[in-house]
């Protein structure tokens, strides 16, 4: 791993915050997906096959309170996380527009990969689900993640 | 700004590709787990790296729960508090009324229990309503009584309701004999100077008998309007001895009519004759002075708890009222303040219309007027300069709002009060007062002295 301490600061805390705002406060849906976040921006500083086996960890720990579709969070977040690491080998970019374009599609495929593993029994209609619920999702996290690097400096810190 | 390739150090290997797609196929394998295996896994997680969440979310919610519960137990103690507050009239309530059936059972039919109610209105005074008349069977004179002694009398009938007088009525009187029979005279009420301190006397006593402190005063049936052995009082002190054949006796009464509330009133027609309520009413079961005594212990705590909690209040109000001066005191100084300055502009256009010093194009009129200045209609005060200096230079005189100034004319108004009033003399007055007078110019003249 190269990436300097605020990039790695920024994750932990990243991926702390997510749990004790999704599972210590119970906020839910409420609460952006900061763990996405934090894996989007460590698959930046890794390489694919670290970012992958990141986004599993990441995967273990959300499904670990799923009950129903076991290890579909597992598997979206590692393709998640190599996607991520893949994407800093073909662009490169510190504009606004970039950042949130990456956490943006990066939330959104996320969520995408996870209907698609969970079932049909289990996931709700795709207009409903993905379209419009992972849209705003996404848009919330992406706008949460550009304030983040923003205020941290991580992802400008990754580009040197 | 780094060169755009596929191919670095890091992720370009075939070693990170594999290890890829082995993070792939495990996460993969995960989801075609047996339900024991995932449940293994989640379970460990959740136990271990999880567990700090999941405890924060535990004690989150056991503090709102205690916070819920906090408030529902406030509202609770203060319902509870509010109940128990209007228990103790209830329980009183009921030990009388408890009292009253258990007399009514004893006494059986003779007497129709009813509600006692007073009218409140001047003149009203010692005499009371109860709601059963005529048509319940009750008829003039016909004795009042609660569980504790005798109440009064009724007066006047009417079909639904009744007009009696109690004890404290100029007008009582009653028949009475202590409880063992040895001595009769008759109870009569005493007006106090003020209406707490109405008593009753028993009067008329035999001079050769002596009543001990405390001894039972029951009705004696003699007179035939109120029934033998009614409870009235307790001897409570001689009042006068009087030429050496009477005495008469102050009594503590054993009925409060101020709080009673439920009595029996007797039925039937005065053809039946007096009754005898002696068993009724046995010498055991009537206060004793010590129970008085207690009664009037408990009396006094209440007045000594509202007081102290009306003093409490003065002590508030007190220090409301000393902020509250403080802030007015604030906003008079701002107001003088304001005054003051409304003041100096207007002083300000006239001292710009007098003559500068040194303009000898435009002298000072002798007698600090101008020439053409018009004469104000009422004659104003002239304040005159001392002369008892005489090498000091003579200023000319102050007219203090006069019309050369340009301030309006002070005139004082009317007086309509018709009140007696010193004669102040407002045309001359000497600036230089004689040492040791105290008293200070009027304002509107002092005012004037310094223009």
């Amino acid at each position: 791993m190269r990436g300097p301490w605020r990039v790695w600061a920024t994750v932990v805390g990243l991926v702390l915050l997510h749990f004790l705002l999704h599972l210590g406060f119970g906020l839910g849906n409420v609460a952006p997906d900061l763990l996405t976040i934090a894996l989007l921006l460590a698959a930046r500083e890794v390489g694919m096959g670290t970012a992958a086996g990141i986004g599993f960890a990441f995967g273990l720990l959300l499904d670990a309170f799923s009950l129903l579709a076991f290890g579909a969070n597992a598997v979206a977040m590692t393709v998640v996380g190599a996607a991520g690491a893949r994407t800093r080998d073909l662009f490169v970019g510190d504009s606004f527009f970039f950042v949130v374009s990456y956490l943006f599609l990066g939330k959104w495929v996320k969520d995408l990969l996870h209907w698609v593993l969970v079932g049909e029994s289990v996931r709700e209609p795709f207009v409903q689900a993905l379209l419009m619920g992972s849209s705003l999702n996404a848009l919330y996290a992406a706008g949460v993640g550009v304030l983040v690097v923003t205020i941290t400096g991580a992802w400008w810190e990754s580009l040197r | 700004m780094p060169a755009y390739t596929t191919e670095t150090a890091d992720t370009g290997g075939r070693r990170q590709v594999v290890v890829t797609v082995l993070f792939v196929v495990a996460a993969l394998v995960t989801t075609y787990l047996p339900g024991p295996i995932q449940q293994g896994v989640a379970s460990a997680l959740r136990g271990s790296v999880l567990r700090p969440f999941v405890t924060t979310q535990e004690m989150l919610l056991n503090a709102r729960a205690r916070a819920a519960e906090t408030d529902v137990l406030r509202h609770r103690l203060d319902s509870l508090v509010s109940v128990a507050t209007a228990e103790g009239t209830l329980a009183e309530e009921n030990r009388r009324l408890r009292a009253l059936l258990d007399l009514s059972e004893k006494l059986g039919p003779t007497f129709a229990a009813a509600t006692l109610v007073r009218a409140g209105t001047t003149g009203s005074e010692s005499t009371f309503l109860v709601d059963v008349g005529s048509a319940d069977g009750i008829h003039p004179d016909a004795p009042v009584i609660s569980s504790q002694g005798l109440v009064g009398v009724i007066r006047d009938v009417q079909p639904d309701h009744s007009v009696g007088m109690d004890w404290t009525h100029p007008d009582f009187r009653a028949g009475a004999m202590s409880a063992d029979g040895a001595t009769y005279g008759v109870v009569e009420s005493r007006r106090g100077r003020f209406r707490e301190e109405d008593r009753l006397v028993f009067n008329g006593t035999a001079f050769h008998t002596r009543l001990e402190d405390g001894t039972v005063i029951v009705t004696s049936g003699l007179g035939g309007v109120f029934p033998r052995g009614v409870p009235i009082g307790l001897i409570d002190g001689l009042a006068e001895a009087e030429g050496g054949w009477r005495k008469s006796y102050w009594l503590r009464p054993l009925v409060e009519p101020g709080v009673a509330t439920h009595v029996l009133v007797a039925v039937g027609a005065d053809a039946e004759g007096p009754m005898d309520l002696t068993p009724v009413f046995p010498v055991d079961s009537v206060m004793t002075e010590e129970q008085l005594a207690a009664r009037e212990r408990a009396r006094t705590d209440s007045l000594r708890a509202i007081g102290d909690s009306v003093v409490m209040l003065r002590q508030m109000v007190a220090g409301y009222v000393a902020k509250d001066s403080a802030r007015l005191a604030g906003a008079d100084l701002a107001r003088a303040d304001s005054l003051g300055r409304v003041a100096a502009l207007r002083v300000a256009p006239a001292d710009s219309a007098r003559p500068r010093p040194g303009a000898a194009a435009s002298p000072p009129p002798a007698g600090g007027q101008g020439a053409g200045a018009p004469r104000p209609a009422i004659r104003l005060p002239v304040i005159r300069p001392s002369t008892d200096a005489p090498g000091a230079a003579q200023p000319a005189p102050v007219r203090p709002s006069a019309p050369a100034t340009g301030g309006p004319a002070r005139i004082r108004p009317a007086d309509t009060t018709r009140v007696l009033r010193m004669p102040v003399p407002t045309d001359t007055i000497r600036l230089d007062r004689p040492a040791g007078a105290g008293a200070a110019l009027p304002d509107s003249l002092r005012e004037g002295a310094g223009r």
